[in-house]
């Protein structure tokens, strides 16, 4: 096993995530504050949400799919 | 910092000399009682003693009572025993799993109760737990609370789940623990958190005396008894230590990986009811990734696609790695709080 390589790769996808948490509070903040009534601001940001949460349930099931579909690391053969 | 640090240095020390006293004890008396399991990634798939989080428990209680004789039922104590409780929650859910297994439903749903403890606690007594508007690096404290609080009940059982989700390689829940805590410990010094440094100190102490038996090739596995228990040590103390994105950050790759199996699940199952495993074992116990569409994605399947076949310690350390590199954002973003 390349572990190095595993581990790069592995690493960018936490950071990624990491920034990608970051980023969306920081947008949902700032739109978020442009609303005043409290009640919208809240069914607002949990709809934002659940979006994201869906895209990337998404994303996990493509990256699945694909994984079943191509052959990514050539078979070992008996 | 230096008198809790100080506190925190002795509970670890007495939590380390108990693990290693009471483990070669425990584990002979649960092999006596035949609670042992098959290791799955082993070739002839060997019987290990199973429910190895008695011992952390055992530890991390002595480690406690350390705590309470030396600095006295004081409020950063206070907190660490309300921690201490609801983690107990989730390892009782855990041994019960152990004993008698549980749905994979039941046990997820039981483990919110480990909230339980924490939020009494600020009912009755606001002024030691002051929780909710986490802060997160850059932004500061957050205005947006709704999220919050809808996702409190998870407080405590997402972590606990999500560190059971990857306790499937000898070593790799200990391994990573000990990383986390070990940062965990370094960030509360830094930003002067009593209860989550002498809390984070102690599992130091235990985790590294406890690691050589789950370490390749296990002698004893954790069981959910023991990763639930670490998970909701560390959910607890971001709650009550209002640590919350830097055990968000620490729990990284468990995070990833816990939803790529509900994903995967459409749900939460017990692991020993997947049809088909995200992972072969060669019979000369080299893991590879399956490449059938119905297996679901872990990490580990990842991981074994992008580095090809390796063998069980090979992926371990490359979790370990792994975890070094969210313990290098969980200091970089512990930073950007200051």
């Amino acid at each position: 096993m390349k572990v190095a390589k595993a581990w790069f790769w592995l690493s960018l996808m936490a950071s990624s995530a990491w920034l990608a948490i970051i980023i969306l509070v920081y947008f949902l903040e700032m739109l978020l504050s442009a609303f005043r009534d409290p009640l919208l601001r809240a069914l607002l940001g949990l709809v934002l949400f659940l979006a994201w949460l869906v895209f990337m349930a998404l994303s996990v099931e493509v990256v699945r799919a694909r994984i079943g579909s191509r052959n990514l690391l050539p078979e070992k053969r008996a | 910092m230096y008198q809790p640090a100080l506190t925190g240095v002795v509970a670890a020390a007495v939590g380390y000399l108990v693990v290693k006293v009471v483990a070669p004890h425990m584990l002979r008396y649960l092999k006596s009682r035949g609670i042992v399991r098959p290791d799955a990634h082993k070739p002839g798939k060997p019987e290990v003693v199973h429910a190895g989080g008695v011992i952390i428990f055992i530890g991390v209680l002595s480690g406690l009572t350390a705590w309470l004789v030396l600095q006295g039922l004081s409020a950063s104590f206070l907190k660490g025993l309300v921690v201490m409780s609801a983690a107990a929650v989730c390892f009782g859910v855990g041994l019960v799993d152990d004993l008698k297994v549980l749905g994979g439903l039941t046990k997820t749903a039981l483990t919110i109760l480990g909230i339980v403890p924490i939020a009494l606690t600020a009912l009755l007594d606001p002024h030691l737990i002051n929780w909710g508007r986490p802060a997160l690096p850059v932004i500061g404290q957050l205005r947006i609370t709704l999220i919050y609080w809808i996702l409190l009940p998870l407080a405590v059982a997402g972590p606990a789940n999500v560190v059971n989700m990857l306790d499937v390689l000898n070593g790799i829940t200990p391994g990573t623990m000990l990383v986390a805590f070990s940062t965990l410990a370094l960030i509360s010094a830094f930003l002067g958190r009593e209860t989550a440094l002498i809390l984070s100190l102690l599992l130091v102490g235990v985790l590294a005396a406890y690691y050589p038996y789950n370490a390749y090739p296990a002698r004893v596995f954790n069981g959910d008894s023991g990763s639930l228990f670490l998970g909701a040590l560390l959910g607890g103390l971001a709650v009550v230590e209002h640590l919350e994105f830097i055990a968000l950050t620490l729990l990284l790759p468990h995070v990833v990986n816990g939803f790529m199996v509900l994903v995967s699940f459409r749900g939460f199952r017990e692991h020993r009811t997947v049809p088909e495993r995200p992972v072969i074992v060669e019979p000369d116990g080299t893991l590879r990734a399956s490449r059938s569409p119905k297996a679901p994605l872990t990490l580990t399947r990842l991981a074994l696609l992008i580095g090809g076949d390796g063998r069980e310690e090979e992926v371990v350390k490359l979790y370990i790695l792994l975890e070094l590199t969210v313990a290098a954002l969980a200091l970089l973003s512990a930073f950007l709080m200051l």
